[in-house]
């Protein structure tokens, strides 16, 4: 037995005080309307026996009083809302699979169809629905009418994401405690990791319907993205494809709308067929990559990646500049040595407002200049002490707030007593301070839905809807190009294995039907007899057996 | 109120067809349409006697003198007035409701009062409350009619009801035996043996209408109310229900049948007379065959 709305104090209080506030009305004397009549002779003989309220003098009418209080504590308990329970307070969830892999055949309908059916037979109060595809949408509060579910879900469709269940798993697991346990039952293909479902708490309890999977002839499109070309040209790229599937398809790429003639290297191994296309111009265009025919899952068939943008920087060299850097520099692919109008000035006297790259005799370690708020500079701070170099004993990193980027090496830094010059990542120190100072960053070498990755661009969909304002990783919700204000779009793509394969989850749940009942409601029966007892009240008034 | 209020051409006309009828008054009346206890100079005849000196010759039976050889003399049956008094009730009762209960009382009484005028009877009209007086002597002449309907609308409000008091200052000014007609709602506070004890004291012929509604009976009340007595002042606080309304109907019957049971004791005429209906149809009513004996 419980309140819902009330406390167990404010509800006894609340009795107490209607009680009282009763009690003073009975007591209080009766204000009769005057009415003059012909005689009062027989109203005196009346009124002998039954004489009006007069409950100043004394309580005249305790089992009236009682019969009121009655009724009203029957209304405030209705009001506070007293239910007997009925087992635990257990939630129920259904999860709708809303991810690609649903579009095969009429799985969605079917899933949804048989969502519905379950909810029909659920109680009221306690069950809920979410649509899980590219970003988990309520489709049914608790205590709401099924027609609230039809109508939210109509129009419902697949899309092209992977599956959000598993991020919906975890998000109900923090809101379920042991005094409320959680079951979710979920409706759909998802494959859902097992060592992640492990993490879900003891009262959190899984439940998948019934079902059967069929296994169609698939192949689709499991991942995508390019590499530094393997010739070295700066410019250039490599793209690879991997397709998977149980019946693989010949590809036909697309670079800026134009198919590709080049026939790619092709190499088939454990049902999986990798492609590698050499040497693609790296020139910002979007790259498109589509299998030809169709099979039941067509989100897997295409696949969109928006190429990055490379091109050399323009580096003015110092001729006073120590040797062991003019070699580096020379030696990437990535630069240009000019004479005039460069990106980076290394040595020398740079021009006003210009990045450069200095060596300093003063000055122990690195000193890196930055504007205030420059978001790449934890990024290549990080890369810095990645490459070793915060390694050297006594060789800080310093940072200094300036108009323009800058970098200042101790020429300390570069003897060869030292031994930096002579690593490995002395000449990746050179390249990353290199673009750093130039302004150049890398763009992500393949972008998957669901997948984050750094980026600290905001963009919007194809509906225009801002994604990411706050402009930290990035995660694609679902395949599709996304653009930015300024800078390069980013194209997405489903790349998702297990779907691609229709994997079954490796976490088996239980398959059973979720029994539960609504608690008994005791508020509307509780009305109920207060009305009775009204009717009951006035009939006796009426036939005068209460004052 | 107005005497054409009272009356009008109809109403008088229907009461020329009524008539009230005297078992027999006490003589010492004047002559009139009546029979009397008196053996006179009427048309029928009622006895014999032997022939006293004095006695007129006229009345001699000779058939009787004849067959006997003894004289006896003729008696006839003497036709006196009726004398009517009429009592209407002017209490502050009967002028409280709408119509008032004292509009449907005088026109009674002043319908009595015609049809008596109309037979030669003399009528005098006693109104009283708290105290008896005098509005008109008893006289006869049909023509009085219009002069008695004109003293009767100009009557005023009274008092409170006294019937003690008012039959008893009745019963002092040592009229004639005749009949009585008391038009009243007979709301006295001291309660119905009161009422009765007085009329028991009366040796008139009695007639009773009593002025009634509807809501005497079946009051149209509810609520936590203060009924004060519109006579006496006296507040009675009351919270209506089924069960006060059942005791309040209770006491009226109780009153009720004490007024019947004089009524039946005393061999006296009564008449409900409704104040919200027509006065002369019920009136004749109680005049059956158009005769009322009284």
């Amino acid at each position: 037995m419980s309140l819902s709305f009330f406390s167990l104090g404010a509800t006894l209080a609340g009795v107490a005080a209607l009680a009282g506030g009763l009690y003073w009305l009975q007591r209080l004397r009766v204000r009769h309307r005057e009415v003059p009549v012909v005689t009062a002779l027989f109203w005196r003989e009346a009124v002998e026996e039954t004489r009006a309220r007069e409950l100043r003098l004394r309580f005249r009418h305790p089992l009236a009083y009682l019969f009121i209080l009655a009724i009203c504590a029957a209304l405030w308990l209705a009001a506070a809302g007293l239910r007997a329970d009925a087992g635990t307070d257990r939630q129920l969830v259904l999860l709708l699979d809303g991810s690609a892999g649903m579009a095969r055949g009429t799985r969605f309908d079917t899933e949804l169809g048989r969502m519905r059916d379950m909810l029909d037979g659920l109680p009221v109060s306690k069950r809920a629905a979410i649509f899980c595809g590219a970003t988990p949408r309520t489709i049914l509060l608790p205590g709401e009418e099924l027609a609230w579910f039809d109508r939210r879900s109509a129009g419902l469709a697949p899309e092209a994401a992977p599956s959000s269940i598993e991020d919906q798993l975890f998000a109900l697991a923090k809101t379920s405690t042991a005094a409320r346990p959680t079951t979710v039952v979920i409706f759909g293909d998802a494959h859902l990791d097992e060592a992640a479902l492990d993490l879900l708490p003891e009262h959190f309890e899984l439940v998948t319907p019934n079902d059967t999977r069929e296994l169609g002839t698939e192949c689709g499109i499991t991942a995508f993205g390019v590499t530094p070309a393997a010739s070295g040209d700066w410019t250039l790229v490599d793209a690879f494809i991997e397709l998977s599937g149980s019946a693989l398809r010949d590809v036909e790429l697309e670079l800026a709308g134009e198919a590709l003639a080049q026939a790619p290297e092709v190499d088939d191994a454990n049902g999986r067929r990798s492609l590698v296309y050499r040497d693609l111009a790296a020139n910002g265009e979007l790259l498109v990559a589509r299998l030809r025919g169709s099979d039941g899952l067509p989100a897997d068939d295409t696949a969109s990646f928006v190429m990055p943008l490379r091109r050399r920087v323009r580096v003015q060299a110092d001729p006073a500049l120590p040797s062991v850097i003019a070699r580096v520099l020379a030696a990437d692919p990535g630069v240009e040595l000019v004479t005039e109008r460069p990106d980076v000035s290394f040595g020398g006297t740079a021009a006003e407002g210009s990045p450069a790259f200095a060596l300093s005799g003063d000055r122990a370690g690195i000193v890196v200049r930055a504007p205030a708020g420059d978001a790449s500079l934890t990024g290549f701070v990080s890369n810095l002490q990645s490459l070793g170099f915060g390694a050297l004993g006594d060789a800080p990193i310093t940072f200094e707030v300036a108009a323009t980027r800058s970098l200042s090496l101790a020429r300390g830094a570069l003897d060869e007593e030292q031994g930096w010059t002579q690593s490995r990542s002395f000449p990746l120190f050179v390249s990353a301070s290199t673009r750093w100072l130039s302004g150049s960053t890398d763009a992500p070498r393949w972008v998957a839905a669901g997948r984050a990755i750094e980026d600290a661009t905001a963009r919007t969909d194809a509906l225009g809807r801002t994604l990411d304002p706050l402009g930290a990783a990035f995660t694609p919700p679902a395949a599709g190009v996304y653009a930015a204000a300024a800078g390069p779009a980013l194209a997405a793509a489903l790349l998702d294995h297990d779907m691609t394969i229709n994997a079954e989850s490796a976490y088996r749940v239980d398959a059973r039907t979720v029994v539960e009942r609504d608690p008994l409601d005791f508020a509307h029966w509780l009305a109920l007899l207060a009305f009775v007892a009204l009717l009951v009240e006035w009939a006796l008034v009426r036939r005068g057996r209460m004052p | 109120m107005e005497a054409g209020d009272l009356y009008d051409a109809d109403f008088l006309e229907s009461l020329t067809r009524l008539r009230i009828i005297a078992t027999r008054v006490k003589g010492g009346g004047r002559h009139a349409e009546q029979r009397s206890r008196d053996l006179g100079s009427g048309f029928d005849f009622r006895d014999f006697r032997p022939y006293a000196p004095g006695d007129d010759l006229r009345a001699i039976d000779w058939n009787i003198y004849s067959r006997l050889g003894r004289v006896f003399v003729r008696l006839y049956e003497e036709l006196e007035d009726l004398p009517l008094y009429v009592l209407p009730d002017i209490s502050r009762s009967s002028f409280l409701e709408e119509p008032p209960r004292a509009r449907a009382g005088l026109r009674a009484g002043l319908a009595l009062s015609a049809i008596s005028l109309n037979q030669h009877d003399s009528v005098g009209v006693f109104p009283f409350s708290d105290d008896l007086s005098v509005l008109v002597r008893p006289a006869a002449g049909k023509r009085r009619v219009l002069t008695l309907a004109e003293r009767l609308a100009s009557i005023e409000p009274g008092g409170e009801t006294d019937f003690g008091k008012s039959l008893s200052r009745f019963g002092a000014l040592g009229l004639r035996e005749g009949m009585v007609a008391i038009v009243s709602d007979f709301f006295d506070p001291r309660g119905i043996e009161a009422v009765t004890a007085a009329l028991g004291k009366l040796r008139h012929r009695l007639l009773l209408v009593q002025l009634t509604r509807k809501s005497d009976r079946e009051p149209d009340l509810t609520g936590d109310l203060r009924l004060v007595d519109c006579e006496s002042g006296a507040a009675a606080d009351v919270s209506i229900s089924a069960a006060t309304l059942e005791r309040y109907r209770a006491a009226y019957d109780r009153f009720q049948e004490g007024l019947t049971k004089f009524v039946r004791s005393r061999g006296a005429g009564m008449l409900q007379l409704d104040v919200e209906a027509e006065v002369v149809p019920q009136l004749a009513a109680v005049f059956e065959g158009g005769r009322y004996v009284a």
